[in-house]
């Protein structure tokens, strides 16, 4: 227990008390905290376990870097693992578990892996658990993962909404502290559409809650409310608190997320917790700041040693005190100011260690008038206290020689604030930019050069002192809002006023490591949240893991959820160090998105449940759900499979109703039916070159049947195409092929055939279609077609005529897949439902059956079509038995290719018929083969495409392409050998038509 | 990515489809030289850099056009509409043309 | 009854849904059935005397390029492409009297009546609920009154029409048409609309 609740100050409304619980133990707080705000006031100081080594861990920092205090918030399917306490806004009702201990977090069992330490180093696990083979790996990797590792995904569906939408605007700002606002301020007034986007709740950044600072006279925080209040009247400025831009993705698009409800305990009135932009902008301002970078020791992850600036944050934001007595150990001038905030604010300084020997006066002077003990020349080299800092080490070093000195000192503190100078936010700049550079004044990288319309500015961009972030923010705005098009005033550079204490990150001495002359050397962290150690960086140097990319996958230092961001610069540092080269020539990785973590629900949206994909139904689909159809998925297109009766599987059903067609009549939904509108003078022209057979004789109200290849010479896909008119006809195409024919077709027209008058158009969803098939179909159509005349003679075979069935106006085209007398019937889709209707009705005399895709199936597989299975890319006209549809007397696309002499080699395959000969099902995949076993199959001479059981030859077949074709091959007995799932069966191969060779069933 | 549609200006690449190597020309109807068709069909170069296009808005008004993009970099250039309407395609800032720079 | 049954006759039941606020639904969203929906293609060598046509025959002027509608009471002309018109009106016999005036020669009439489901929406959060699935910019300053977009929500494709600034008039593929009308509506939960009932 040491944090606590200072009298006064912060930006919490201390009149509105929220209560919470961590651990199950309730706490409280107020409006305007932070979870690890709040707990630090109420003393706690444990907040988890770490990754390897379940050491104890407490906050580390007061914003998005936080390494340790990880916690997952909320429970039941609203939980979310690995969230920072650190920017978890509190609320009435929180509640937040700690992570990876157990069985609590005081007392975690696993913690005996500390002892274990020196064991533990990188790429342990992989050494010693992976073993010459994976299965060493594949059973320990289960133990492992439960001892390491962060918290726990819900199992259970999260019940909140989460949305997604799309933001255009002329400049985004991303970060609204100093530069950001002034940026924004200057962009806005142009007139520009401006987007200024914040990570936390509020504007302000490092300004937020300063009241020592001045801006043009008045207190910066009131400089921020004035600005702020300025750009939010502004019609076309929106301000976006809670929102990371986390991605900067081509051409200036850019990725964020809104918490738009994550600081309430449910959303209300159907808002989402989340929201995920997708901006998309002329110019951005990147303004992200930076953050501070700790400075690595012995036990530099004790619960109380944190980054020193966070200590003032607690206190200038949420007026809490992080702990009673502090040390800072800072290497630049900017700690001095946390030190002499936290003296004022009551907090016992025990003093200030700096490896420095001068120290400029305006720092010195402030100390000595408030009483704090300065160690200049001296570094801290190990904290101590387990569970909560008590006491640390300090010991001289000289500059020079950069060496520490024997003598030591304890200093008894619960806090140690350090400091090891900043590290620019640059991710969105190394997303969008070319490679960071090194900047020795601050030790760390800056931006490169910008790939993408993006400006850095500020701290982001290396530049620390207020007055400079305001000057650089304005000039920013301007340029950004000029690459938009607008034009733009300058902005006044406001006057500002700082303390004289008021020291600036960049003035420091570059220490990253302290080392013990003698004495233990202790575990010493680099990455807090993955126990990355000092020396873990130097083994994967021994071991050869030089390259950054190297270290970072051999150590996982910068990995999980914090991606490195206090840790990065420091494992460079310390490479360079044991590479005895310089940092920039160590290089850095490069940054992707996501700069902060981003929740599955924010990308995924509203896609979830059934808005997952959407889905194409046709104007029948509702009579088909009535009547129970099992409905399946064809592309996107819903299709009744069968419909079932009673009692029926899908076999009964689907042999049920293909026998009804051979027998009777039956009906089925063809509405999916690819349909393309080719229209003008020269679409007869047009269909001969895409074609392979001869269009120019096709007469008005004849439908032909159409092949169509590719360029390559292979069979793209088939149709009938009728002609409806002297410049009008329907093409048809198989429903997967419909969107890309048309493309193909419109291609053609784009690039080969310019000069042709052809309008091609989808008229897919123009028509209904259904097929009705079958001995009677004739007799069911004659009973609702009045006005036209449906024998061979009005409506022969091929033929297609305009009629009315009971009012409604259709397209009578007598076409057949299945083999039977068949007619198809078209119509508007908005009459589709009251055409099948009527069907069904005029139908109930004839007993007429709906069928669905599978008997459609069997229907054309016991006529030997080709379907998409047989049209699979790799099969030629020949291949297919449709030798006869390629013309040699035109020109046409595919030809050349197709006539090259391996597209005719006599063993290419070729489609064939197979008989099941002992009676068991076949399978679409299976090799045909033939060897007589299943362990000697011999070599693939081809494979079975499309299967079905035959009502009409009551036998068990399928299509087939085999080597050679019918002809060599007609009555052997192979095998259909199906290693994959098992089955090595007798088959006999025929011709590919098992059912009424001569067609004389639908010439009726 | 965002893409300049010559009909209807810049639109993000999920409304476009890739329609392959714009430099490639096609063989006459009655060409029968096989090589001249092999080279057309199968012979592609795969250049790191500035790269001509053949696009599809098939998310929109479907128009095909050329599209120069760097492939290395993603950064995209003037987009050109093909077929019978590309002379009178119209030419004003709606169309999203921008100049690629090298 | 009808013969005629239109995609979201089941799905649009009037009715107020979603969040509920003092301002009350933010959108008005309906099924748009209009009586003709043609696709007008003219060649680019008949392009001038085509649209001449048109103007004389709707009493309007032809928009200058894609992207942009002009409306009389004949009905609305959507350039869609160039030399592509989508005509929607409720006029009675407009696809026969433009087929009779349309000869081959001279350009093609494609009659789209039932292959696109029209949906009217209409408030103050109409912009609101669109910018959720279109990637298109919907400020008025980019997108004016009477512009018209080809574009995809949620992968469906559809073609957009702003008639006011708080109004837009969507035709989308008729298959499509109630996973659309069930993303839209979803979309709109947040602030919250009311479902009136169908018209032209």
């Amino acid at each position: 227990m040491s944090g606590y609740r200072l009298n006064s100050g912060g930006l919490v409304d201390r009149t509105k008390r929220l209560n919470f619980t961590f651990d199950g133990k309730s706490y409280s707080g107020f409006e305007g905290d932070t979870l690890a705000s709040a707990l630090l006031a109420n003393g706690v100081s444990l907040f988890g376990r770490s990754f390897k080594y379940h050491r104890p861990r407490g906050v580390y920092s007061a914003g998005p870097e936080e390494p340790n205090a990880l916690v997952t918030l909320r429970s039941g399917g609203r939980a979310e693992p690995n969230t920072k306490a650190t920017v978890i806004e509190l609320y009435e009702g929180l509640e937040a578990q700690s992570q990876n201990c157990w069985p609590s977090l005081e007392h975690d069992l696993l913690s005996i892996n500390q002892l274990g330490g020196p064991m533990l180093v990188a790429g342990f696990y992989y050494k010693t658990f992976m073993g010459p083979t994976r299965k060493a790996w594949m059973f320990y990797e289960h133990f492992i993962r439960k001892a390491a590792g962060l918290g726990a995904a819900a199992k259970e569906a999260d019940p909140d909404r989460y949305e997604k939408s799309n933001l255009f605007c002329d400049v985004l700002v991303v970060g609204a502290g100093p530069s950001g606002l002034a940026a924004a301020l200057t962009a806005a007034r142009s007139g520009a559409r401006v987007v200024l986007a914040d990570e936390n709740p509020e504007a302000g950044g490092a300004l937020l809650g300063e009241s020592q600072d001045t801006i043009d006279g008045q207190p910066a925080q009131d400089w921020v409310a004035k600005t702020l209040a300025e750009l939010t009247a502004l019609p076309d400025v929106t301000f976006m608190p809670r929102t990371t831009v986390y991605g900067y993705y081509d051409h200036n698009i850019l990725g964020a997320v809104e918490r738009v409800a994550d600081h309430l305990a449910t959303p209300v009135n159907h808002q989402p917790r989340q929201k995920h932009w997708t901006i998309r902008c002329a110019s951005v301002v990147i303004a992200t700041g930076a953050i501070e970078r700790p400075i690595v020791f012995d036990g530099n992850d004790t619960p109380g040693v944190m980054l020193a600036d966070a200590t003032r944050r607690f206190a200038q934001r949420q007026g809490v005190a992080v702990g009673r007595q502090a040390v800072v150990f800072t290497n630049n001038d900017s700690a001095y100011r946390a030190a002499l905030d936290l003296k004022d604010a009551g907090v016992d300084i025990a003093a200030i260690v700096d490896p420095r020997n001068t120290i400029p006066d305006a720092l010195t002077e402030a100390v000595q008038t408030r009483g704090i003990r300065l160690l200049s020349g001296h570094v801290v080299t190990g904290a101590k206290g387990g569970k909560r800092l008590k006491t640390v080490e300090v010991a001289t070093f000289d500059a020079g020689s950069q060496s520490v000195g024997e003598s030591k000192e304890w200093i008894a503190a619960d806090t140690l604030a350090v400091s090891g100078g900043w590290t620019p936010t640059i991710h969105l700049a190394s997303q969008a930019g070319d490679k960071p550079v090194f900047d020795d004044k601050i030790a760390s990288f800056v931006p490169g050069k910008a790939l993408q319309a993006w400006r850095a500015v500020g701290a982001c961009n290396g530049d620390f002192g207020l007055a400079d972030c305001l000057s650089a923010g304005s000039k920013a705005g301007a340029g950004a809002v000029e690459d938009a098009g607008f034009t733009s005033e300058a902005t006044p550079t406001p006057d500002v006023a700082v303390p004289a204490h008021a020291g600036s990150g960049g003035s420091l001495y570059p220490i990253w490591e302290i080392s013990r002359p003698s004495g233990p050397k202790g575990k010493k962290f680099v990455d807090l949240q993955h126990d990355v150690t000092a020396e873990d960086v130097r083994l994967a140097q021994r071991e050869g893991f030089e390259s950054v990319e190297h270290l970072k996958r051999y150590t996982t230092l910068g990995m999980a959820a914090d991606q490195g961001k206090t840790s990065n610069v420091n494992g460079l540092a310390l490479m360079a160090a044991a590479l005895e080269r310089s940092i920039p020539e160590v290089g850095t990785t490069r940054f992707r998105p996501p700069y902060t973590p981003v929740t599955l629900g924010a990308l995924g949206g509203r896609e979830t449940g059934h808005h997952l994909a959407p889905v194409r139904r046709t104007p029948m689909h509702d009579w088909h759900v009535k009547a129970g159809a099992d409905m399946l998925t064809a592309g996107q297109w819903m299709r009744p499979q069968v419909y079932r009766k009673a009692g029926e599987d899908v076999f009964a059903a689907y042999v049920r109703e293909a026998k009804a067609v051979r027998e009777g009549v039956g009906m089925v939904d063809v509405s999916t039916l690819g349909k393309i509108a080719v229209q003008g003078p020269d679409a007869q022209n047009f269909l001969n070159l895409v074609y392979s057979n001869g269009f120019k004789t096709l007469a008005v109200g004849k439908a032909r049947y159409g092949l169509m290849l590719r360029e390559d010479g292979f069979v793209y896909d088939d149709g009938t195409t009728w002609r409806l008119g002297e410049t009008e006809y329907l093409m048809t195409t198989t429903t997967a092929n419909a969107a890309g024919v048309l493309a193909h077709l419109e291609f053609l027209l784009a690039t080969v055939w310019p000069e042709l008058r052809v309008q091609v158009t989808s008229v897919t969803e123009q028509w209904a279609g259904v097929a009705v098939a079958g001995p009677k179909s004739r007799a069911t159509l004659e009973s609702v077609i009045k006005d036209l005349d449906l024998s061979n003679e009005g409506v022969p075979f091929m033929g297609v005529q305009p009629g009315t069935l009971d009012g409604i106006p259709v397209l009578v085209a007598r076409l057949s897949f299945s083999g039977e007398m068949a007619f198809e019937v078209y119509t508007g889709a908005n009459y589709g439902a009251a055409l099948w209707d009527k069907l069904m009705a005029a139908g109930e005399a004839f007993g007429l059956v709906p069928y669905g895709t599978e008997a459609l199936g069997t229907l054309r597989i016991e006529k030997g079509h080709v379907a998409g299975p047989e049209l699979d890319g790799r099969t030629t006209a020949k291949d297919l038995g449709l030798g006869g549809m390629a013309s040699r007397k035109k020109h046409y696309i595919g030809r050349p290719l197709m006539e090259r002499e391996a597209l005719n080699e006599d063993n290419r395959l070729g489609l064939v018929g197979v008989i099941s000969s002992n009676g068991k099902p076949l399978r679409a995949g299976s090799h045909l083969v033939a060897g007589q076993t299943a362990e000697q199959p011999g070599k693939s001479l081809g494979h079975v495409s499309s299967t079905t059981y035959s009502p009409a030859i009551d036998k068990f077949v399928a299509l087939a392409m085999l080597e050679g074709g019918l002809e060599p091959n007609e009555n052997r007995e192979l095998f259909a050998a199906d290693p994959l799932r098992g089955g090595h069966d007798p088959v006999q191969v025929v011709h590919p038509c098992f059912f009424d060779k001569d067609g004389s069933r639908m010439h009726v | 990515m965002r893409i300049p549609c010559p009909c209807c200006g810049e639109r993000d690449l999920g409304e476009f489809t890739y329609g392959g190597d714009a430099t490639i020309s096609r063989p006459a109807m009655d060409e029968t030289d096989l090589n001249l068709w092999n080279h057309f069909v199968y012979n592609r170069e795969n250049p790191r850099g500035p790269h001509l296009e053949y696009w599809q808005h098939t998310g929109g008004c479907r128009a095909w056009f050329k599209l120069q993009r760097n492939v290395l970099t993603h950064e995209v250039g003037a987009s050109e509409l093909v077929g019978p309407w590309a002379a009178a395609s119209p030419d004003d800032e709606t169309t999203g043309q921008r100049e690629i720079a090298e | 009854m009808s013969n005629l049954v239109y995609a979201l006759e089941d799905a649009a039941q009037p009715g107020v849904y979603g969040a509920a606020g003092t301002e009350g639904p933010g959108v008005t969203i309906s099924e748009h059935r209009p009586e003709s929906m043609l696709q007008l293609g003219a060649w680019p060598d008949t392009q001038a005397s085509f649209e001449a046509l048109l103007a004389s025959t709707l009493n309007l002027s032809v928009p200058s390029r894609p992207g942009l509608a002009s409306v009389s009471s004949e009905g609305s002309l959507l350039v869609i492409a160039p030399g592509r018109y989508l005509l929607v009106s409720d006029k009675p016999g407009i696809t026969q009297q433009l087929s009779g005036q349309i000869d081959a020669d001279q350009g093609v009439v494609t009659d789209l009546s039932h292959a696109r489901a029209g949906i009217r929406m209409t408030g103050r959060n109409a912009a609101d609920v669109l910018r959720k699935g279109f990637a298109i910019d919907l400020d008025i300053r980019k997108f004016p009154v009477h512009s018209v977009a080809q574009t995809t929500f949620h992968h469906i494709g559809l073609t957009l029409h702003r008639t006011d600034e708080t109004t837009f008039e969507l035709f989308i593929f008729r298959g499509f048409a109630l996973s659309f009308w069930e993303a839209l509506t979803d979309a709109a939960l947040e602030y919250g609309y009311q479902v009136a009932g169908a018209g032209q």
